[in-house]
């Protein structure tokens, strides 16, 4: 592999290749971001960037990487940053100003690449406020590289970078590698660890860190300064603070988004606005149209996709997630995400998981499709197939758990809400243990570096609310309709009955449910939240009469919750998990959500709320 | 000599040893290494380090991987 590349080539070439490489959560994709102009996801904890990302400018292709800790193959994110990096025409390595000393480590190993290269020296504004001080000269000394110091977010330093990276130097070589080698030779092979014994693997790394400990103390001060993030970080890694802060976040979201969106906003669009205005002028407009009448049943009948689907998606659901996404991201970009996940070290082992894995778990209450993806940030695929389980089985996604909290804020009883909760922890807690035994291997364990706690930035929040929103969407309106369709066909064709009675040996024997609840579960197959939107049509939210008693609407929260999760979730877990693991994991979820179902209607038969 | 694992909060320790060769270098790129000097901050189950303003969180049970000295 080539990668020698001089500084002159920079300048005469077109379309560089400019990669940004840096550890996790150093502000790689804000950097990325104010670049390019683009919007790349960023949150405060790592692994939020888990595939490379692309933009052609006028200067060059930019190139956002995973945050990696070094160029290995530890985990799947090194695989995809090191392909991308070594086929750089120029490598923007960002650091961290507060975590200068780890993150010299990777750019050590990017210089020792022999590719052109910048260091982007970010937060350095935190830095100062910690008491830290970096001798900008000295550095680019040692490095052999320009260095710029940014606050990213801020928009600081950036267009100074943008200037330079035609400037781009190749930066001085530890000597170290030859030496500390057994066959004593320098090739790209060791620089990348590529079948390095583990021997020699410890000897290049110790040599490596000793290289970045000469540089740290020839550029690195630090005073010790009280600092009030740093207090709060400290706070919350106290078990009573941390979980009582998590208890807060729980309420709150309860009364913004159960309460105040699904009651009030909800019944402003979907009422007032949707149900009162919007379908009887659509409903006019077709009628005078003469189309054949299956036409118009499909257009603007029960089920109706001019009808029922714009309710659904537009009057009901995108209040709720554009409220849950806002709350979320909040979360995210606070620094409380990897504090939980220490937190919840010692509970999630007992599931055959670490710490980490509460970062998919929160962030599947958003979406499970994207947690399922980010499942990959966990050490092994044991973890993977338990995390991706425990998602597609307990955890409700943004929209179907806006709509959870809105029926129960309906039925207004502490009692189901507890029910409901205890139900889906105690299914959960089942299910990691059971995999956690029956699963060959072991766990890794969890070792997390903790970012500071920082005011969220009110427009990232908002850039990523409305992203998360657009994406939703654009996912779900398409599947929507095609459910809609579905159910509108199976009426026409007088199926819906047949179905009806077919499941009910399910619904009213087992379930003690009404049976057209098999309604729902056909809506659920398609999306999970177009299930809850029927639910709660069926407990008199929207303009029908309530068709079932809190039993069974307890009943029913649980076993939607628990269904198989949405068409676009069970696409990335057979694209992440393979054929034969999600078939069972879909299957599965099946069987769990209507044998707990059950469980819970027998009991509640015989004890009801 | 003691296990990382039974350091108390508010302790200052000097890493002494891994007890494997995988444990030192994963550790190594977080930039805990042997000679390192880490304070422990906070103990919930997980033990939580802290070097110069960096902070690590290291599971119970890679922190009976790592021996440290208690200065």
């Amino acid at each position: 592999m080539q990668v020698q590349k001089s500084n002159a080539d920079l300048q005469d070439k077109e379309n560089l290749k400019i990669v940004l490489a840096g550890n996790p959560n150093v502000g790689k994709s804000v950097v990325f971001n104010k670049i390019t102009g683009t919007y790349a996801e960023i949150s405060n904890y790592s692994g939020t960037t888990l595939d490379n990302i692309e933009v052609k400018t006028e200067i060059g292709k930019f190139i956002d990487t995973p945050g990696i800790f070094s160029l290995g193959d530890y985990n799947e994110e090194e695989i995809i940053a090191r392909q991308i990096i070594t086929q750089a025409d120029v490598i923007v390595n960002i650091v961290n100003a507060l975590s200068l000393d780890r993150d010299l480590f990777l750019t050590q190993q990017l210089i020792d690449l022999g590719l052109p290269m910048l260091l982007v020296l970010n937060q350095i504004d935190e830095a100062e406020k910690r008491g830290i001080n970096v001798n900008i000269e000295s550095l680019t000394k040692e490095l052999g590289i320009p260095v710029f110091p940014t606050i990213a977010i801020k928009n600081q330093g950036i267009q100074e970078l943008k200037e330079n990276l035609h400037n781009a130097q190749k930066g001085l070589k530890g000597s170290y590698i030859a030496e500390s080698l057994k066959d004593k030779e320098l090739s790209l092979k060791n620089i990348l660890e590529n079948e390095l014994s583990t021997e020699n693997r410890e000897s290049l790394y110790v040599e490596r860190r000793k290289r970045v400990n000469e540089i740290t103390s020839k550029t690195l001060t630090i005073e010790d300064k009280f600092n009030l993030s740093s207090f709060i970080g400290q706070a919350l890694l106290n078990p009573f603070v941390g979980f009582g802060a998590l208890v807060l976040v729980m309420y709150m979201l309860y009364q913004v988004v159960g309460v105040y969106i699904a009651g009030e906003v909800v019944d402003f669009l979907e009422n007032q606005i949707i149900v009162e205005k919007y379908i009887p002028w659509v409903t006019g407009l077709v009628n005078n149209v003469s189309l054949p009448s299956w036409l118009n049943t499909i257009l603007v009948g029960e089920f109706g996709l001019l009808t029922m689907t714009i309710q659904y998606v537009f009057g009901l659901l995108m209040p709720l997630i554009i409220g849950f996404y806002f709350f979320m991201s909040l979360l995210e970009d606070s620094g409380y995400l990897p504090r939980l996940a220490v937190l919840t070290d010692r509970f999630l082992s007992k599931l055959g998981l670490n710490g980490k894995a509460i970062i998919p778990i929160i962030l599947g209450f958003g979406c499970v499709t994207m947690a399922v993806i980010t499942t990959r940030l966990l050490g092994s695929s044991r973890e993977r197939t338990i995390a991706s389980t425990i998602l597609c089985l307990t955890i409700p996604c943004s929209a179907q758990i806006g709509l959870i909290l809105g029926i129960l804020a309906a039925l207004g009883s502490f009692k189901l809400w507890m029910l409901y909760l205890a139900t889906i922890v105690i299914t959960l807690i089942v299910t990691g243990t059971v995999l956690n035994k029956i699963l060959a291997g072991k766990s890794t364990p969890l070792i997390i570096d903790l970012p500071p706690m920082r005011v969220p930035i009110i427009k990232n929040v908002i850039d990523k609310t409305f992203c998360k929103t657009n994406h939703f969407l654009l996912e779900a309106t398409p599947l929507f309709f095609l459910g809609a369709l579905i159910i509108s066909v199976l009426e026409l064709t007088n199926s819906l009955k047949s179905i009806y009675n077919f499941f009910s040996p399910l619904t009213v024997t087992l379930l003690n449910l009404p049976k057209e609840t098999a309604n729902i579960f056909i809506m659920g197959l398609i999306r999970r939240d177009f299930s809850a939107a029927g639910l709660s049509d069926m407990i008199g939210m929207g303009d029908k009469a309530a068709i079932l008693t809190p039993d069974q609407t307890l009943v029913s929260l649980v076993v939607i919750t628990l269904f198989v999760p949405c068409i676009a979730t069970v696409i990335v877990l057979f694209k992440e998990r393979g054929y034969k693991e999600a078939s069972l994991i879909w299957l599965g979820s099946i069987t769990m959500a209507f044998a707990v179902g059950g469980i819970l209607a027998a009991i509640l038969s015989v004890l009801p709320v | 000599m003691v296990a990382l694992s039974e350091m108390k909060i508010g302790q200052e320790a000097e890493v002494q040893s891994f007890m494997d060769s995988d444990i030192k270098c994963y550790s190594a790129r977080f930039g805990i290494e042997e000679g390192q000097v880490v304070r422990c901050i906070a103990k919930p189950g997980a033990i939580v380090l802290q070097k110069n303003t960096q902070e690590i969180a290291i599971g119970k049970k890679l922190c009976k991987e790592i021996r440290v000295r208690v200065i």
